[in-house]
């Protein structure tokens, strides 16, 4: 064909059905008195018909269009009267969801234009190209079912966080750059002593808001968060604490205040019970027990010669040396409360373990079996000083050293020392009575005494404390503590570590 | 002779440190409470205060403030005696002036004695100790020397 000529009116024709044929959408040719004039193959096979068979049949009765809820539309409302009547296009989305049910009973969403066929001014007819939406409306179903999930999962969100806020037995504000106050929670109005969630942070009208109206205006300026403990308000103990909020999105930009209110009144009042108990626990029994530790010894320094009896100065000895026991007893019922509830500081000062040693066996020297000698063993210049609490290494090597007295008659005592990586190993070592076997695991525990049983306890050796007040000591400072060797009739070494950095 | 203040309320203990202070030849004080001790302070200038701490009126915390807030007393050395046994209440006590912090029930009385005196001897580098052995009380049945 010569390029040139117009192509034939016919062929126009002839392609015009071919594009027809092809196309992946349905096209129907609709007369004014809507009857189908024509249809495409994809419209016969979407509508499940022939064209032959519905030819001069009226497009209403051939397809019937739903809603979304089942309900077939009326023929008014249809885009092919709408067409008719209003002259103009008219369109079905996927959004109007309308659905053509085919002679299968197969429902389908669909998307159409209908436009109107004019001549000389007049519509003749329309033309309508309708393709199944299925895909689209499953897509789009799916969106929405997306969009519904998450909006879903936000406001699950948003209320948990709400009923967070609300149920937060922590007081909580958030006000705004202008100390607005956006959310304030039961808790804080509790706190402030309000059933009134006020306005802003300037009109919470006590001592308690010009903290926290202080306490924005410094997040404002400096953009820090502060804490401000022990705040006393309305006999309440409170912790305050007042967080910047700064969107860093924008610049950094400070937006508000977020507050924390705290009661710690029970906290206070129980820590303080605790603190004071032990005070007056300690207080109360000691000064009578002090009273007749001073007026026995006082008897026995002044008055001896009154004493005309020996068995009468016997008594008041012994008067005084019960006193003694009951104090030391008192006193490891205290430390070791103190040491159970981690009351107890552990300072870090440099000691030197053989010249403490030294000024132990100075002490206690007086109290030796007579004829059993105790010495520290030379410790060399090598030994380095180690990193611990001077007092309480002292009160473990008495125990040790007065528990090494107390079991060996005859033969020595003896404290030596070696180095052990970063920690120095002291060791108190007797030729006394040793441990018996059986008993050599529970030396340790809370009141075990190397004694067979409760009744044949030995009460003169204390409380059965001391070994394990001394334990918890030395792991308080990081070393430990264990039995080295024991033999009956041959003796008993304890040894501890303690570091040196 | 040297003169003693021993503020406590505890006649317990009031009346057995009174007794060997006496005994060791020093002229002694008591006062019941912190305001009395207070007073007694500024009228007695006494030579060292022995001082509680768990108190009525005033605690023996605040009466040693106040002692060394005082020009005219806060020389005096203040050693505080006490059955309170909390490492921290020793630091507090040292920060706050005191040249010592003695658990009472650790010590017998003439022990206590004995420290007061070295307290004194090194505080009095202007005086000479004096011997001033009257015996008002009891005879001591080991006289200690006697300041």
């Amino acid at each position: 064909m010569d390029a040139s000529s117009p192509a034939p009116v016919e062929n126009l024709l002839i392609d015009a059905q071919m594009i027809l044929s092809a196309m992946g959408d349905a096209v129907i040719l609709i007369n004014k008195d809507q009857t189908i004039a024509m249809m495409n193959p994809q419209a016969e096979k979407l509508l499940e018909v022939r064209f032959a068979d519905i030819q001069g049949k009226k497009w209403n009765e051939v397809t019937v269009a739903y809603n979304l809820n089942g309900v077939p539309i009326l023929s008014g409302e249809r885009s092919i009267t709408r067409c008719f009547t209003t002259g103009e296009t008219a369109y079905t989305t996927v959004d109007d969801e309308h659905y053509y049910k085919t002679k299968s009973g197969r429902l389908f969403p669909i998307s159409s234009s209908t436009a109107p066929l004019r001549k000389d001014d007049q519509i003749i007819g329309a033309v309508k190209v309708f393709r199944d939406a299925s895909r689209e409306s499953k897509y789009r179903l799916a969106i929405a079912q997306q969009m519904g999930q998450q909006t879903e999962d936000i406001k699950v969100e948003q209320l948990k966080l709400l009923s967070s806020i609300t149920n937060l037995p922590i007081g909580f504000i958030i006000a705004d750059a202008n100390d607005k106050v956006l959310i304030s929670n039961p808790a804080a109005q509790k706190i402030m002593d309000s059933y009134v969630i006020p306005d802003s942070v300037s009109s919470i009208n006590s001592a308690l808001g010009q903290q926290l109206q202080h306490m924005c205006d410094v997040c404002k300026k400096d953009q820090k968060s502060l804490t401000v403990k022990d705040y006393t308000f309305n006999n309440k103990f409170l912790k305050l604490l007042a967080a910047p909020i700064i969107l860093y999105e924008s610049n950094g930009n400070y937006v508000g205040t977020a507050m924390l209110l705290e009661d710690e009144t029970e906290q206070k009042v129980l820590e303080r019970s605790k603190d004071e108990f032990f005070s007056i626990a300690s207080h109360e029994l000691r000064t009578p027990l002090t009273a007749i530790r001073g007026n026995t010894s006082m008897i026995l320094d002044y008055f001896v010669n009154e004493l005309k009896q020996d068995s009468l100065k016997e008594m008041i000895q012994d008067i005084h040396e019960s006193s003694i026991r009951l104090i030391a007893m008192v006193n490891d019922f205290l430390d070791l409360s103190r040491l159970e509830q981690q009351k107890l500081e552990f300072k870090k000062e440099f000691v030197h373990l053989s010249d403490l040693a030294n000024e132990v066996v100075t002490e206690l020297a007086p109290t030796l079996h007579s004829g059993v000698t105790l010495a520290v063993s030379p410790a060399g210049d090598g030994l380095p000083v180690v990193k611990c609490d001077k007092d309480k290494i002292k009160e473990v090597l008495i125990n040790l050293v007065g528990n090494a007295i107390k079991f060996t008659e005859q033969g020595s005592i003896q404290i030596s020392f070696a180095i052990k990586d970063k920690f120095v190993e002291t060791t108190v070592s007797d030729s006394g009575r040793g441990i018996p076997i059986a008993n050599q695991a529970l030396l340790f525990r809370k009141f075990q005494q190397a004694g067979e049983s409760l009744l044949t306890r030995d009460t003169t050796k204390g409380t059965g404390l001391g070994l394990y007040i001394s334990k918890l000591m030395i792991e308080g400072m990081g070393g430990s503590i264990w039995l080295a060797r024991s033999e009956p009739e041959k003796g008993t070494a304890f040894s501890f570590t303690l570091p040196t950095v | 002779m040297a003169k003693i203040l021993i503020i406590e309320d505890d006649p317990l203990m009031s009346r057995m440190y009174q007794k060997i202070f006496s005994f060791e030849q020093y002229d002694v004080d008591m006062a019941n409470d912190g305001e009395e001790g207070l007073l007694k302070a500024k009228n007695l200038k006494p030579t060292a205060i022995l001082l509680d701490v768990m108190m009525p009126k005033l605690n023996g915390f605040q009466v040693l403030e106040r002692l060394k807030l005082d020009p005219d007393l806060k020389d005096i050395p203040v050693i505080m005696l006490t059955n309170l046994a909390s490492e921290q209440d020793a630091e507090t006590a040292m920060l706050k002036g005191a040249v010592k912090y003695i658990v009472k029930s650790q010590y017998d009385p003439k022990e206590v004695t004995k420290m007061v005196k070295e307290i004194i001897i090194a505080n009095s580098r202007d005086e000479i100790p004096t011997t001033d052995v009257v015996a008002t009380q009891p005879v001591p049945a080991q006289p200690e020397q006697s300041i």
